[in-house]
C-alpha cells in the first residue's frame, strides 16, 4: 500500500431500508490533503463520514486508515480504535467540562503540555477554564477543532462545521480553520452543500452525486472540466440551455457557438455566467428580469426571445442594465457541451473565427 | 441545548436503524417480563374460573362497581384540571404577589397521600371528629352532614392529585416559545383570543399528562376510598380477598381495573395528539412581560390562599390537633420511628431497584428506536395502568405458590415497587438522555474510548439530574404507597403507610397522626430534589 495513502474507501454501499445512502462509493486521500465533499442534501455525505468514522457499518465494501482495513468483510474495528478525529456539525461539546477538560478529554492523562500545545493553535489559550455555554460560536468551534486534534488522529471528519455560524462569522472561521488544520499538517474532509465554500477551503474537491463520488480533482480542475453536467450544476453557478450541432457549429439561443469536432445533432450547452456578455441594444427582444449588485460585480437574469433564462455576472457599475432593459446576450469565454450528461467538448473560447 | 432538538428530526434517519445491542437487550428482557408476570399470572387465574365464580362476579354488581370508578376518576380530574390550569398560569404568567411562594405552598399537598388527606377529613368534619368536638360544647351541636361516600372521596383525591395537572402545566408554560404567543398578539388576536388559539392547545400534551396521572391515581386508589367506604373497584379486590377463600373472582375484578386503566392510558396517548412528548425548558431565554390581574388580584389571591389552607394547613393543623391528643393520653408510642426506618429502607430499595431496571429500558427507547426498543418502552409504560393492589394481589398468588422463600418479604415489597413505578423512573431517564443526544456520545467514541468509558465519563453525568429525579419520585411515590405494602409486608414488619393505615380505618385517630406527620416531612425530602431539578433546568436555559 502506499504510504502517502491516510485513507481509502473502496465500493462502499449502505442501505437504509430501501434508501441507498452510498452505492459504490470510491475516495483515496493522500496524506495532508484536505478534501471538501460537496453535493446536494441527501446525496449520502454525512453518511459517507459516518460510515469512515465507525458509527455506521457498510453493508459492502471496506474501508482503510492508512495501511490497516478498519471495516470490511469480516472486519470491524470500532470507532474509538481507529484514530480518526471527527467535529462534528453541532460541535458536540460536553457541556459538562470546562474547555480544557474537552481538549484533554482524548488523550492519555498527564499530557498538560498537548492540550496547552493544541489551545494555543486554535488560539483559546486563556479560555481553558469556560464551560461551553459561556463561549460564543466561533469560539466553540476552535474547541471541537482543537479536541479533534489533539490525539493526533490519522483523519479528521467535519460534518458541515459551518453551518452553526452565520454567515459574517463564517468566512473568517473558515479561513482561521484552514489556518490550523494546515499547521498541524492534518489530513482532513470536510462536508458541505456550500460550493463556495468547497471550492475556496479545499484542496481537493470531492463531487457526490446519488451515494457516489461522480469527481475528485483540484477546485480549479473541478470548476473548469466538470465530469457530467450534473457536476457542473453542483460546483459554481451554470446556465444550461439547448442547442443543435450543424457542422461543427453550435446553433444555440446565444447564436451561433464553435463547436470544433462535434458530429451533427442536439447537444446541452452550459456556459458560465462570467462567460456571457449582454449589451444594451434598444432594438434587441431580450429583455432584463434582476439584477443584483454586488459592489464590484453583478448577477444580471435576462430572459430571451425564445424564453431562455440567463444568468452574467458583470464587472464593475453597469447603469444602462437595469430591470426592463432591452439587452442582446452572447457568449465571450468558454463553453462546456453535453451529451447524455457525459462532457464532449469543453471549449476555452466558443467564439466562431470570423 | 436548542439544536438537540433539531438532531433528533434532522438526523432520526441514520440513528434510527442502529442495531440495539445485544447486552442492552438482555439486561432489558428480564425487567420486561417482570413487568408481564402480574397481568400474565392473573390472566391464568381467572381462566381457572369455573360458573360459581362467574356467577359471584354477576352478582356482586360489577357494572355499578365499574360506573362508580369511572365517574369518581372522571369527577376528581375534571376538578383537578380546573384548579391546576389557572393556577398554573396564574403563578407562571401573571402578576401575582409571591407567585414564586405560592408555586412552592401550592404544590405541597403532594406529600399528602391521599388516605391521610382523607384520614384528616374525617378527623376534622367525620363523625367524633375535631369540628364536631369544637361545636359540641358552645352550640351543643350532635351531627354534622356526613361526609363519607363519594363527597369525602371526590373531595379527598382532588385536593391532592391538582398538584400533578398544576406542575405539569407550569412546566409545560415555562417551556413555550414566548415570541409564539407574540406572533399571535402581532397579528391582531387579543390576550384571551391568544391563549384559547395559540396557549391552550400547545398546552395540551401537558393537560394530557396531568389528567393521566390524577385519573389513574384515582382508579388505582385505595386508602381514600376505603377510609370514606365509597364502594369501587380496589375496595371490592380487596374485600374479595381478605374474605374469600377463592380468590378467582379477585383476579377477575383486577383485570377489569386493568382494562379501565389501560383504556385511559390509550385515550391520553390519543388525546397527546402527534406531539409526541413534551419537551419543556426550550423557551427563549427572554421572560415575558407578566399579564397585570388589575382588580382579578384580590379575588386570585383569596383563591390562592383557601386552596392552601383547605389543601395543606388544614390537613396538617388536624394532624397536629390529634398528634396532640395521642401525646396527652400517653400510652404507646405516638411517633413511631421504626415504622419510619421501614418506610425509608423498603423505599429506597424500590427506587434503587428501579434505577438499575429503568435504564436499559431508558437507553433502549432513547438511543436505538425500533420494534423491540417500542415494545420495551411500551411494557414499560404500561406499568402506569397496574393498580398497586393488583400487582400486590398477583405477587401473592404467584409468591405463595412458586416462590413460598419470597411470600410476605421485604425483597417482595421492593420488587412491587419497582414493578408499580417503573415509568415514573424511564420517563425523567428517557427525557435526559434525549436532551444529552447521542452526538457527544459519538464525539467521546472518536476520542478514542470505549462505549463503557463514554458512559462513565460523559452519559452518566450528564443524565445525573435526570435520574435524581426518577430516583427522587420513585421514592415519593413508594414512601406512600398503601394497598402493595399491606398484602406483601413481612409479618411484624410496619411503614409509616401501614400505620396510619390501621390507626385510622378503625377510627383511632390520635394513633394515625404521628405517622402521618412523619411520613409527609420524610416526603418533602424528595419533592425538595424535584423542585431543584425544574429550578436549575431554568437557569440552564437562561445560561444558554
Amino acid at each position: 500500500m502506499n504510504e502517502q495513502v491516510a485513507l481509502r474507501c473502496g465500493g462502499v454501499a449502505k442501505r437504509f431500508g430501501s434508501v441507498a445512502a452510498l452505492d459504490g462509493f470510491e475516495l483515496t486521500l493522500r496524506k495532508g490533503t484536505l478534501l471538501a465533499l460537496l453535493g446536494p442534501s441527501g446525496c449520502g455525505k454525512t453518511t459517507a463520514l459516518r460510515v469512515i468514522a465507525g458509527f455506521e457499518k457498510p453493508d459492502a465494501g471496506d474501508v482503510w486508515v492508512g495501511d490497516r482495513k478498519v471495516a470490511g468483510l469480516g472486519c470491524w474495528v470500532p470507532p474509538e480504535k481507529r484514530s480518526i478525529g471527527m467535529v462534528f456539525q453541532d460541535w458536540a461539546l460536553f457541556p459538562h467540562l470546562d474547555v480544557w477538560h474537552n481538549v484533554a478529554f482524548g488523550i492519555p492523562r498527564g499530557s498538560d503540555a498537548r492540550v496547552h500545545e493544541v489551545l494555543e493553535l486554535v488560539d483559546l489559550a486563556g479560555l481553558d477554564k469556560r464551560l461551553p455555554h459561556e463561549l460564543s460560536g466561533g469560539q466553540q468551534q476552535r474547541v471541537a477543532l482543537a479536541r479533534a486534534l489533539a490525539p493526533t488522529p490519522e483523519v479528521i471528519l467535519l460534518d458541515e462545521p459551518f453551518s452553526n455560524l452565520d454567515a459574517t462569522l463564517r468566512a473568517s472561521v473558515r479561513a482561521e480553520v484552514r489556518a490550523v488544520l494546515r499547521e498541524a499538517g492534518a489530513t482532513a474532509i470536510f462536508v458541505t452543500h456550500d460550493q463556495e465554500e468547497a471550492l475556496s477551503m479545499a484542496d481537493e474537491l470531492a463531487v457526490m452525486v446519488a451515494g457516489r463520488i461522480a469527481q475528485v480533482g483540484a477546485p480549479h480542475q473541478v470548476y473548469g472540466m466538470p465530469s457530467d453536467s450534473k457536476v457542473a450544476a453542483l460546483v459554481g453557478e451554470a446556465n444550461f440551455f439547448r442547442g443543435v450541432v450543424r457542422e461543427q457549429v453550435a446553433v444555440t439561443p446565444l447564436g451561433d457557438m464553435a463547436a470544433p469536432g462535434l458530429s451533427n445533432g442536439p447537444v446541452e450547452v452550459m456556459v458560465r455566467p462570467e462567460s456571457v456578455r449582454l449589451v444594451h441594444d434598444d432594438d434587441a427582444p431580450g429583455r432584463i428580469v434582476d439584477a443584483q449588485f454586488y459592489g464590484h460585480d453583478q448577477l444580471v437574469r435576462a430572459i430571451l426571445p425564445d424564453g431562455t433564462s440567463l444568468d452574467a455576472r458583470l464587472l464593475g457599475p453597469r447603469p444602462e442594465l437595469s430591470i426592463g432593459s432591452p439587452v442582446t446576450a452572447s457568449v465571450v469565454g468558454g463553453a462546456h457541451f453535453f451529451r447524455d450528461g457525459r462532457p464532449v467538448l469543453a471549449a476555452a473560447d466558443s467564439r466562431l473565427a470570423d | 441545548m436548542a439544536y438537540a432538538a433539531g438532531y433528533s428530526a434532522s438526523r432520526s434517519v441514520s440513528t434510527a436503524r442502529a442495531r440495539a445491542p445485544r447486552g442492552l437487550l438482555l439486561l432489558a428482557l428480564p425487567v420486561c417480563a417482570l413487568m408481564f408476570l402480574p397481568v400474565a399470572y392473573l390472566v391464568l387465574r381467572a381462566a381457572e374460573a369455573d360458573a360459581s365464580s362467574w356467577s359471584l362476579i354477576l352478582r356482586s354488581n360489577t357494572v355499578a362497581l365499574a360506573a362508580r370508578s369511572v365517574g369518581l376518576a372522571a369527577a376528581v380530574t375534571t376538578a383537578a384540571v380546573a384548579i391546576g390550569v389557572p393556577l398554573a398560569w396564574l403563578t407562571s404568567r401573571s402578576d401575582l404577589p409571591g407567585k414564586r411562594v405560592w408555586a412552592v405552598v401550592l404544590s405541597l399537598p403532594l406529600v399528602i397521600p391521599s388516605y391521610v388527606g382523607a384520614f384528616a377529613l374525617l378527623a376534622t368534619f367525620g363523625p367524633r371528629g375535631f369540628l364536631q368536638q369544637v361545636l359540641e360544647g358552645p352550640f351543643s351541636v350532635t351531627r354534622l352532614p356526613d361526609i363519607s361516600g363519594f363527597p369525602g372521596a371526590f373531595i379527598s383525591l382532588t385536593l391532592f392529585t391538582y398538584p400533578y395537572v398544576f406542575l405539569l402545566v407550569a412546566a409545560g408554560l415555562r417551556g413555550l416559545d414566548p415570541s409564539l404567543e407574540e406572533a399571535a398578539r402581532s397579528l391582531g388576536q387579543s390576550r384571551w383570543q391568544t391563549f384559547r388559539a395559540v396557549t391552550l392547545p400547545l398546552l395540551r400534551p401537558s393537560i394530557a399528562a396531568g389528567a393521566l396521572l390524577v385519573a389513574l391515581y384515582t382508579l388505582h386508589d385505595f386508602g381514600a376510598v376505603s377510609l370514606m367506604r365509597f364502594n369501587v373497584f380496589t375496595q371490592a379486590i380487596y374485600l374479595q380477598y381478605k374474605g374469600a377463600f377463592d380468590r378467582t373472582p379477585a383476579a377477575i375484578l383486577s383485570l377489569m381495573l386493568i382494562a379501565l386503566a389501560f383504556t385511559v392510558l390509550v385515550m391520553e396517548r390519543r388525546a397527546r395528539g402527534r406531539v409526541r412528548y413534551h419537551r419543556s425548558g426550550a423557551g427563549s431565554a427572554r421572560p415575558l412581560q407578566p399579564v397585570p390581574l388589575l382588580r382579578w388580584k384580590i379575588p386570585a389571591l383569596v383563591a390562592c390562599s383557601t386552596l392552601a389552607v383547605v389543601a395543606f394547613v388544614g390537613p396538617i393543623s388536624a394532624l397536629l390537633f390529634w398528634l396532640g391528643r395521642g401525646v396527652a393520653a400517653g400510652g404507646e408510642a405516638v411517633l413511631p420511628w421504626t415504622a419510619a426506618i421501614g418506610s425509608v429502607v423498603a423505599s429506597t430499595g424500590g427506587a434503587v431497584l428501579a434505577l438499575v431496571a429503568g435504564l436499559p429500558i431508558a437507553i433502549l427507547s432513547a438511543r436505538h428506536p425500533g420494534r423491540l426498543a417500542g415494545g420495551a418502552e411500551a411494557v414499560s409504560y404500561a406499568g402506569y395502568a397496574l393498580p398497586g393492589i393488583v400487582v400486590a394481589l398477583a405477587f401473592v398468588f404467584f409468591a405463595a405458590n412458586y416462590t413460598p422463600a419470597l411470600y410476605q418479604s421485604l425483597p417482595l415489597v421492593v420488587v412491587a415497587y419497582t414493578v408499580l413505578f417503573l415509568p415514573q423512573m424511564t420517563e425523567p431517564l428517557r427525557g435526559s438522555l434525549l436532551q444529552v443526544g447521542p452526538r457527544v456520545e459519538e464525539a467521546g467514541r472518536a476520542l478514542g474510548k470505549s462505549k463503557r468509558q463514554v458512559f462513565a465519563r460523559i452519559t452518566a453525568p450528564l443524565i445525573s439530574r435526570g435520574a435524581a429525579a426518577g430516583v427522587a419520585l420513585v421514592f415519593l411515590t413508594a414512601m406512600k404507597e398503601l394497598p402493595a405494602t399491606l398484602l406483601l409486608r413481612p409479618t411484624g414488619f410496619e411503614t409509616l403507610a401501614t400505620r396510619v393505615w390501621t390507626g385510622a380505618s378503625v377510627g383511632l385517630y390520635a394513633k394515625a397522626a404521628g405517622p402521618a406527620l412523619i411520613l409527609i416531612v420524610i416526603c418533602c425530602v424528595p419533592l425538595y430534589v424535584l423542585a431543584r431539578k425544574v429550578e436549575v433546568d431554568r437557569v440552564d436555559v437562561r445560561a444558554e
